[in-house]
């Protein structure tokens, strides 16, 4: 299974080259593409194998890819944002927050902000109960995250 | 409507692996989704046994594949309640400092008992800390 990769601009050719031809092609659970200096990372909790079946969910390959290209962000060095979209998670135990927080600590030394978007009202309770909804920036759409970064 | 008589019931000891207990996770996710539980009481309950079955492979059994976490839910009309055991040597669930303590909330871990604690109608630990049992009462049951 492959990572979709999208480049929006020849002029970000050597960027794109640099930082995309460096993430994995076969991340399981996430989709990323880079946008401009905007990487955004889809999460698919739920795995499509062989077909229509579904796999099982394995939480720790689920953090450490996203640990993973959080390291990748940080060694590029020239990634404004990392847009992180929820719309396919359902569920997000407190290992998936903890890997979320080790993201942010990455990112946030490398000058990279971490964006959070589309949570479903059942994962934001999650968010709000440990006041994480305080801690993460968290937009409704990704549209709504880039605006932000303007 | 009969609430002494679990409609859906099960119980089983694993061991200490991930995968071994994301088959459990997805066993009550679908009972609970064909007992037509609202998303919203899905997801709660399932991600509290996760936390509880996570705690118990890494904190009580320490990861150790040989010991068993022993989990059991009883899926009744108004409520769902779960029961998960471990081998470990116990813990003392009032000393776990508050996650959301300001000097705290950047701390990876530590947010698994109060999610549970949180999310959940009525939690108890048993037998020094290596049994916690749980029950999420049914909205509009």
């Amino acid at each position: 299974m492959s990572a979709s990769l999208r480049y929006v601009s020849l002029d970000f050719l050597t960027l794109d080259f640099n930082l995309m031809s460096e993430i994995p092609q076969e991340y399981k659970y996430l989709d990323v593409s880079l946008v401009d200096t905007v990487v955004t990372a889809t999460l698919r909790e739920r795995l499509m194998i062989e077909g229509n079946q579904l796999g099982g969910f394995n939480p720790t390959v689920f953090c450490d890819e996203l640990l993973d290209l959080g390291g990748r962000i940080a060694k590029q060095g020239d990634v404004r944002a990392l847009i992180i979209n929820f719309a396919l998670v359902e569920r997000f135990a407190s290992t998936s927050l903890s890997a979320m927080l080790n993201l942010e600590r990455c990112l946030r030394n490398a000058k990279c902000r971490l964006m959070i978007c589309r949570i479903s009202e059942s994962i934001f309770e999650v968010f709000k109960i440990t006041s994480l909804d305080q801690f993460f920036e968290i937009f409704p759409t990704e549209d709504e995250a880039t605006q932000a970064l303007e | 409507m009969d609430t002494t008589t679990p409609v859906w019931k099960f119980e089983e000891s694993v061991p200490s692996s991930r995968d071994e207990c994301e088959s459990v996770l997805t066993l009550i996710n679908f009972a609970l989704e064909h007992e037509g539980w609202s998303d919203k009481e899905r997801v709660a309950l399932c991600l509290c046994a996760e936390e509880a079955i996570i705690n118990a492979i890494i904190h009580g059994n320490k990861g150790d594949l040989a010991k068993q976490v022993n989990i059991g839910c009883n899926l009744y009309n108004d409520r769902c309640s779960l029961r998960v055991e471990d081998e470990g040597e116990g813990f003392d669930a009032t000393t776990i400092p508050n996650p959301t303590d300001p000097d705290r909330l950047h701390l990876p871990g530590g947010r698994g008992v109060f999610l549970i604690k949180e999310m959940m109608d009525n939690v108890d630990f048993y037998k020094g800390g290596t049994v916690v049992e749980f029950v999420k009462m049914r909205q509009n049951a």
